[in-house]
């Protein structure tokens, strides 16, 4: 109740705190004493101006700017994104989260903390993809940039895969680096500390030679504390400590080395930038991290995830042709001394396109991409006995071509555009294309109606294809975890409607709503007995189900400016139906077993003809960004952001099956962020930032932390 | 390993959770919209360029270029800078004389003025409007990046968040007015 109040009594002061700038406003004729010198240094604030314009967009898509993300307060990337309307960013511990765009996470239910999180959004920095090939989504901690490396943030809602690439599917965030606009010398460095031992520092240093020639070079660091102690145990429903589950010393050390630690990670990046002439350019990049953080993996407690990587990024246009390669190598352990969960990885990205413009309102870009990515777990699982994931070096890669079309008629007022791309993956083998087809049709300057339907694929993930374990259960008998090759990729198909309308030159409305259906989710089956001359096998092993996920949402999103105070609330409403889902991951064919007691009627398609809803997604989920500039030294924000009950479902609850264990339910969440800035010389910053200021300890995912209010305060220097 | 299935009842009572905080968050939303729909005040932007548009007449002379009793100030395309103008135009004079404020909707209509305030509304080229521009003696202001190089003797622009403007002496010295070197000193000058 105490709650409630709060949020109505905040938001219900909000419009007279707005009406009293209004007032106070400068007229026309007040301003006319003003000299010259005195106009020139008053601020303006306008929609069109402190929003990077997304109004023409075809798709449903927002830009975050560096702007708001200081003036937010956002200690990290993942954080800033809670900025954006559309998107869902939990918790799991300080620092360390899951990011889902329009939801499509914990499915199937009950499958287990590996998909809990969406695994359908393509993450990329510089146009560079950063997904996680492994069981899909982002281990967001192993980027190697941070905020001060950061122009904007672009975030494509619903399936983009034409444009993209694969796994664009729930939708694209595309982290775009900053480069020295201004000529001569540039320096951005910024520290903070504050609770849980929270230590950020990150610095660039560029240089910008007469524009022909840039260079920056950055680092970052953040360290950060749980916010808790003790590890969540499932069977009791209660964090214990640590040495009540892992009693040896040595493996505990091992496993746990920090066990306050959430996250430890550094990054270092430099961009060297060279315009040739105006039809040329290069730039290239190249970084590197390493990260320790505790979270959520697929194991009963919280585990260090270590990484290190390195990275480096070609991009370079000459005459309408862009070539991209970029290369990602390194060795991941998403759960420390884990006998199984280490290996070395590398991705590879090749683009080229050729941009075609300006035939009679029409510009073509037809190109062409591969894509690989290399899992080799060789060097740290003893693979004679079969005790890594994959016991070996497995490879993923796609050929694809692709043609993009966009068409203006009756004067730009009708756009069409049009995207195309044909994917050939190793394996699966059969050919994947991805399209999308997007309308908009302005009825007049203010006011642009838009149609989108495309459809999209996931790649295949390393875990479901080349998932190669054996575990003895005893003389004779042996359990087979076994990838597969020739599974159906995940698809998503989406019509979406939408609106934008500058309704005043201060006050712009974006409305989208979306219908999608997505197919192909895949488990780990319980199968037919395998005999061999040395015994018997019970096959476990990744098949297609016929789980169909319908979603139907809608966002409206608002931004209004008043002189000195500016309002950005938004909200998705969204509800998610499964078709034909069966919790039972065992064939029809598979042998009466512990594992599967009476597969003839409890199997995979038992499911078949019924409707359930997803209960992971928040109904309702959103958030405003609320800035006042008091002073032109001075700055308020707050950034509310809440979430509407939600349940997740995982496979621990068909193990305990009580509605409690395995079964997370959590409350609706209010978490209000605030942030004040007092900036000296337009170039050095003060600020105190408050997160989670009414103390919400409501849990936001599975095994997480329970999260803690948090205050910090540091030094932002910009030159 | 043991199967369970959510019961019907559990989904039930969820869902009736799940909805009702929903419901009141969104009605929330729509208040909160509803309550903050802007007044009809005028855009901050266009009082400091009223102001700017007032304070050039001190920086330009116009010598004997302004006939009778009246100093005009005409817009072209529609702009919120009107309605601030005619504010200033109540209670100040530019060099003793009354100033008026007339709306030109097309480059035929632009009658004899003073100052031409080109909206960046208009749909009209800058070469059409200018080129419709009588005479000597007006003094033309744009808002739009890149006029000030077209012909436009002032254009404003925003650099930081703050309005700046550009000045074009070829323009003001070809409109037959002379600029103070102060002016110049502010602006940034495109030749």
């Amino acid at each position: 109740m105490r709650f409630k109040l709060l949020l109505i009594g905040f938001f219900f002061t909000i419009p007279f705190v707005s009406h009293g700038l209004g007032d106070s406003l400068s007229t026309a004729a007040h301003l006319s004493d003003f000299s010259l010198e005195e106009l020139m240094n008053i601020p303006i604030y306008s929609v069109s101006k402190t929003e990077e314009s997304t109004f023409d967009a075809p798709l449903s898509s927002t830009v975050i700017t560096r702007e708001e993300i200081k003036k937010a307060g956002c200690t990290s990337i993942m954080e800033a994104l809670r900025l954006c309307p559309g998107v869902i960013v939990r918790e799991e511990t300080n620092g360390n989260y899951t990011v889902d765009i329009r939801g499509l996470d914990d499915l199937p239910p009950n499958l287990g903390v590996y998909f809990l999180a969406n695994s359908t959004t393509l993450v990329m920095i510089d146009d560079r993809p950063v997904y996680n090939y492994l069981h899909g989504g982002t281990f967001w901690e192993t980027l190697p940039v941070d905020l001060n490396d950061v122009e904007k943030i672009e975030v494509v809602r619903g399936p983009a895969a034409a444009m993209y690439g694969p796994n664009a599917e729930s939708g694209v965030i595309n982290i775009i680096t900053r480069k020295p606009e201004k000529k001569g010398l540039y320096i951005v460095a910024n520290a903070q500390y504050g609770r849980y031992n929270t230590g950020i520092a990150n610095a660039s240093l560029g240089y910008n030679f007469k524009d022909k020639f840039s260079v920056i070079v950055s680092g970052n660091f953040q360290t950060r504390e749980r916010t808790q102690s003790g590890y969540y145990n499932v069977a009791s429903n209660q964090f214990i400590p640590i040495d009540s589950f892992v009693t040896n010393d040595s493996l505990r050390k091992a496993r746990y080395p920090n066990p306050n630690l959430a996250m430890r990670k550094y990054g270092y990046n430099a961009l060297f930038n060279y315009k040739i002439n105006k039809n040329a350019s290069i730039s290239v990049q190249a970084g590197g991290q390493n990260s320790q953080v505790q979270d959520i993996f697929a194991n009963e407690f919280l585990t260090t995830a270590l990484s290190t990587s390195y990275y480096a990024n070609i991009k370079a246009r000459v005459y309408g042709v862009d070539l991209q390669a970029s290369y990602l190598t390194g060795t991941q352990t998403p759960a420390a001394a884990n006998d199984n969960q280490k290996w070395n990885f590398n991705s590879t990205d090749i683009l080229l396109d050729y941009h075609i413009t300006q035939v009679k309102n029409l510009d073509i870009t037809p190109g062409l991409s591969y894509r690989r990515s290399v899992y080799d777990d060789r060097k740290y699982a003893n693979v004679a006995n079969m005790e890594g994931l994959f016991n070996g070096r497995v490879e993923s890669y796609t050929f694809a071509a692709f043609l993009r079309g966009d068409y203006k008629l009756f004067q730009d007022k009708l756009r069409l555009v049009a995207a195309g791309r044909l994917d050939k993956f190793n394996a699966p083998s059969k050919l994947y294309f991805s399209w999308q087809f997007a309308a908009t049709y302005k009825l007049s300057e203010k006011h642009l109606l838009r149609i989108v339907e495309s459809r999209a694929n996931r790649a295949p993930l390393f875990l479901e294809t080349y998932y190669n374990i054996t575990i003895p259960l005893g003389p004779g008998l042996e359990i087979l975890g076994l990838g597969n090759q020739h599974l159906n990729l995940l698809t998503t198909d989406m019509l979406e409607f939408g609106y934008r309308g500058k309704i005043r030159e201060n006050l712009e409305v974006d409305i989208e709503i979306f219908g999608t259906s997505t197919k192909n989710f895949t488990n780990v089956i319980v199968g037919a007995l395998d005999s061999t001359a040395a015994g018997k096998n019970l096959v476990f092993q990744f098949q297609d189900l016929p789980l169909v996920a319908r979603q139907i949402g809608g966002t409206i999103s608002v931004n209004y400016v008043l002189g000195k105070f500016q309002f950005k609330p938004y909200i998705t409403i969204q509800h998610t139906t499964l078709f034909n889902y069966s919790p039972y991951a065992v064939s029809p064919n598979a042998p009466v077993s512990p594992f599967s007691p009476s597969p003839a009627t409890q199997n995979i398609n038992s499911g078949m003809g019924t409707q359930t809803s997803n209960l992971a997604t928040p109904t309702v989920y959103g958030g405003a960004y609320i800035n006042f500039q008091i002073t032109s030294h001075l700055n308020l924000n707050f950034n509310p952001y809440f979430m509407s009950q939600y349940t997740q479902l995982d496979n621990d609850n068909l193990t305990y099956h009580d509605g409690i264990r395995g079964v997370e339910n959590v409350t609706p969440k209010f978490i209000m962020n605030v942030m004040i800035s007092y900036t000296f010389f337009k170039k050095l910053t003060l600020f105190a930032n408050f997160k989670n200021c009414f103390s919400d300890k409501t849990r936001e995912f599975y095994r997480g932390d329970i999260p803690g209010f948090m205050v910090s305060g540091g030094v932002n220097f910009e030159f | 390993m043991i199967k369970y299935i959510p019961n019907k009842n559990y989904l039930l009572d969820s869902w009736q959770i799940k909805w009702k905080i929903p419901l009141q968050l969104l009605m929330m939303f729509f208040l909160i919209c509803s309550f903050t729909l802007p007044p009809d005040e005028d855009n901050e932007e266009y009082n400091i360029k009223a102001a700017f548009i007032y304070r050039f007449t001190n920086y330009i002379d116009w010598d004997s270029l302004i006939p009778g009793k009246e100093f005009t100030i005409g817009i072209i395309g529609s702009s919120p800078v009107k309605s601030q103008l005619d504010e200033i135009a109540k209670t100040k004079t530019v060099k003793d004389k009354k100033i008026i404020i007339v709306q030109f909707n097309k480059p035929e209509d632009i009658g004899p003025c003073q100052i031409l305030f080109i909206s960046q509304k208009t749909s009209f080229h800058l070469g059409d409007i200018l080129a419709k521009v009588p005479g000597k003696g007006t003094l033309t202001i744009s808002e739009k990046e890149g006029y000030a190089k077209k012909g436009a003797a002032i254009n404003f622009i925003e650099v930081d968040n703050k309005l700046k403007f550009e000045a074009n002496p070829k323009g003001i010295s070809a409109a037959g007015l002379k600029a103070s070197s102060q002016l110049l000193k502010l602006a940034i000058i495109v030749e």
